[in-house]
């Protein structure tokens, strides 16, 4: 059993309904249970590269990082609350404390789980998947993949563009009109390029008697078994699991516009 | 239907777009399982009419199509959406933007889905179709990884899994290496033989498929019918007005007009092949006098030791001298651009060193550098940083007295006002190769300058080229250029140079020739046949 072989249009579905249900808690032990889980499932059932997990993790543990280190010296004071620091205008309370690392739990939950599901789902099978078994119409569908295939060529494109400008002896850009004239400069090229390749793809695909039509009969099936609904069910107890969990151990609060 | 009738049919067909028409009048049919060449110089509307014939134009622009057009007795209009695809295929120019799926079996079924094939027949469609161009081993590649000439050979299989009746090729090898265009000819004349079917082909480099072709149609410039009528009248006797449109001739017409006009050929008409050449040459020992180039010891411009870089050129040693043309050649992705960009010093290198004029490239102030080393891209567009023709060729001048010169020497003269991007493909490229004359650089780096452009402006830009002082060192898959002009010849395959000489010594090196893709030039081909023939004679 992998996580590649979970039905992708279902896999979303439980991801995004386990990010709804933790968004009702506000504490700290649900997002981390449910993060706990969830490395688990991405390492145990993903043959997910531990390098590639961190590159995608990196950026949220810094943005979680950041919440946490200013709701915990800046907080809200309200009667009652227990100072445990006090410094000039920094004042750490326990309940700050708190507060901070649940919202910083609560950034990584959503990311890991966000992850999980990146890492283990071909963009082709997603899309294939949603055609499926949402409905997506074709044309929606099948623009979105011809446009994923460009984001490397434009990337490419941008740098030759670059390079060329060099060569003609234009300066690197200092000033501020300086660099709105220079991304005009690039703008044009690279809008016109696109367009282009653009229109040439979608004339390719017509030609192959691409009309957008919806029933279509597709060479790979999709399909939804019991599994995938297992795995559903699996995710979202995983996470009302966690809310239990932390209820038994006395923290569990429902989000109360603490933000 | 009535047997009669022919397959295609085109009645005062115009067609116009944004107010001005591309072509106005055409009148012509095609027989089934006819093969045709469409002719004309670039802007003729040759692709747009190919377009009109399976109705995707003017759906996919804001075009409007005049006159009357059937396909097998029944007007285009009767068609329903998408319909007419699966009868009339195509084949299109650039391999990097007709695909929209990620591997190729994903990639031929798309046209089975859009078509309602049933699953269960979708497998040995695709396997039949992938057998018949020699791609069945790739199936689940991912089609980024494939080389070009793969490319159109899948684009090909893609349009033949659908059994149409109809195939148009619109300059499939355009973006190909000269051993993988022979290749896909060869592919599709085999497969013409096995399953016929009409054959519609829109191609610039001609040699190919001269055998393959039963007629000639050739639109002119004001988008008008030229010629209508067999391969051996076209080039035959009408070749010297094709020329005079820019239109690219097969080698052999044009090697037959050069010996008519200086009284070597006795044939009635242009020939057509090398037999039709040889048997109409008088003295072939007086044709093939080549000029020997006197080479006499030169300081070299640029040195280049050991370098490696972008994890894919490894340990490239060459030298340009001055005053030289040096052509690098190579297949498609053999890492020719990324040299050449190396030398220009647009790419870090990892290992070893590039001299430019003594110094090396890392210690030249870079607005220096670029006034003595001029690098003229692939696509002109990338190059074009200001609103108009005369600013570009002005931009960080200080002496303007030569634009005028330069204006006309590119043909230019009329379009100074003209925004860059509104120029035509040819003027467009002859301006990014103004722009890199004036500051008439020691060096100039070209990135296949003459590709996709008409025989006229190649003429010219080889023709600047040849007279520009300084050294020229230029990227190109055009063998005849190669032959022509060349003085020095570097070939690479898979990131390292495997032969640097003269053009005329790496035609003897058979094994180099085949390793890196590229073929012989059609004067060597013609020696190598008149050997042939006396030996044969002999024994």
């Amino acid at each position: 059993m992998s996580l590649h072989e979970v039905n992708p249009s279902i896999k979303a579905f439980a991801i995004v309904i386990s990010i709804l249900i933790l968004s009702l808690f506000f504490d700290p032990i649900t997002p981390l249970v449910t993060i706990l889980w969830s490395l688990t499932l991405t390492f145990l059932f993903g043959r997910v590269s531990f390098k590639k997990w961190l590159l995608l993790f990196a950026p949220f543990l810094f943005i979680a990082l950041i919440y946490v280190w200013t709701t915990m010296l800046f907080p809200r004071l309200q009667e009652g609350d227990t100072v445990l620091w006090q410094w000039g205008f920094l004042t750490l309370t326990a309940e700050g404390f708190q507060r901070g690392v649940s919202l910083g739990l609560r950034v990584l939950s959503f990311a890991t789980l966000s992850i999980m599901f990146t890492l283990t789902t071909k963009p082709t099978d997603f899309l294939l998947s949603l055609m499926q078994q949402c409905k997506l119409p074709p044309k929606l569908a099948y623009g979105i993949m011809a446009g994923y295939l460009f984001l490397p060529v434009i990337k490419e494109e941008f740098q030759t563009l670059q390079n060329a400008h060099r060569v003609r002896g234009v300066a690197r850009a200092k000033t501020i009109p300086e660099k709105v004239q220079q991304l005009k400069r690039y703008v044009i090229p690279l809008l016109a390029g696109a367009i282009r390749k653009a229109e040439r793809t979608a004339l390719a695909m017509e030609s192959k008697g691409f009309t957008g039509e919806k029933n279509r009969i597709f060479y790979r099936e999709i399909t939804v078994s019991r599994i995938d609904w297992l795995f559903f069910i699996l995710m979202i107890s995983a996470v009302i699991l966690s809310a239990f969990i932390s209820w038994k151990l006395g923290y569990l609060q429902f989000y109360n516009r603490e933000l | 239907m009535s047997p009669f009738e022919p397959q295609i049919k085109a009645n005062g067909l115009g067609f116009s777009y944004e107010d001005s028409n591309i072509f106005t009048g055409l009148t012509f049919s095609i027989e089934k399982n006819q093969s045709v060449l469409l002719l004309g110089p670039s802007g003729s509307g040759k692709s747009t009419l190919a377009y009109c014939l399976n109705k995707l134009y003017p759906e996919a622009v804001d075009g409007e199509l005049k006159g009357s057009l059937t396909f097998e007795g029944q007007t285009l209009d009767d068609f329903k959406p998408g319909e007419l695809n699966q009868k009339i295929g195509i084949v299109f120019q650039d391999p990097e933007s007709q695909f929209c799926m990620l591997t190729v079996e994903e990639e031929v079924a798309f046209g089975l889905e859009n078509f309602h094939v049933p699953r269960s027949q979708m497998e040995a469609k695709i396997n039949t179709a992938l057998e018949m161009v020699g791609l069945l081993a790739e199936k689940r590649t991912t089609i980024h990884t494939m080389s070009g000439g793969q490319k159109q050979k899948l684009a090909l299989a893609c349009v033949l899994a659908l059994q149409p009746e109809v195939i148009i090729l619109d300059e499939p090898t355009a973006n190909l290496d000269p051993l993988s265009s022979t290749e896909l000819v060869e592919t599709i004349a085999r497969l013409n033989k096995e399953h016929p079917f009409t054959l519609i082909v829109i191609e610039h480099k001609l040699n190919d498929w001269i055998e393959l072709i039963d007629r000639c149609l050739v639109l002119d410039s004001s988008g008008g019918i030229l010629f209508d009528g067999s391969p051996e009248q076209c080039f035959g006797e009408f070749a010297p007005y094709l020329q005079k449109e820019g239109i690219w001739l097969p080698k052999v017409v044009e090697v037959g007009m050069t010996a008519k006009s200086a009284g070597l050929f006795k044939g009635e008409r242009l020939p057509l092949c090398n037999d039709e050449l040889l048997s109409g040459l008088e003295n072939t020992a007086a044709f093939f006098k080549k000029e020997i180039k006197t080479i006499t010891k030169k300081d070299s411009i640029l040195e280049v030791n050991s370098i490696s870089a972008r994890g894919y050129l490894k340990n490239i040693n060459l030298r340009i001298q001055q005053g030289e043309l040096t052509a690098l050649v190579g297949a498609n992705g053999s890492g020719k651009t990324t040299l050449s960009k190396c030398l220009a010093g647009l790419y870090p290198l990892t290992q070893g060193e590039i001299h430019f004029k003594g110094l090396p490239l890392s210690k030249w102030r870079e607005k220096d550098l670029f006034q003595a080393l001029g690098y003229v891209f692939q696509n002109p567009e990338h190059q074009f940083i200001t609103d108009s023709v005369y600013e570009e060729i002005t931009f960080g001048m200080e002496d303007k007295s030569r634009v005028t010169a330069l204006l006309e020497k590119m043909g230019l003269e009329k379009h100074a006002g003209a925004h860059p991007f509104s120029l035509s493909q040819g003027q467009k490229r002859r301006l990014s190769v103004a722009t890199m004359l004036v500051h008439e650089q020691d060096l100039l780096i070209l990135d296949e300058p003459t590709f996709g452009q008409d025989a006229n402006t190649a003429y010219e830009i080889m023709r600047v080229l040849d007279e520009k002082n300084g050294a020229v060192f230029m990227i190109t898959h055009d063998m005849e250029l190669v032959d022509q002009y060349a003085d020095t010849v570097h070939v690479l395959d898979k990131g390292e140079i495997i032969f640097t000489g003269t053009p005329e010594s790496l035609w003897e090196k058979h094994e180099v020739v085949n390793r890196a893709r590229l073929k012989l030039p059609f004067r060597k081909q013609l020696q190598n046949e008149i050997v042939r023939r006396e030996i044969h004679v002999a024994t």
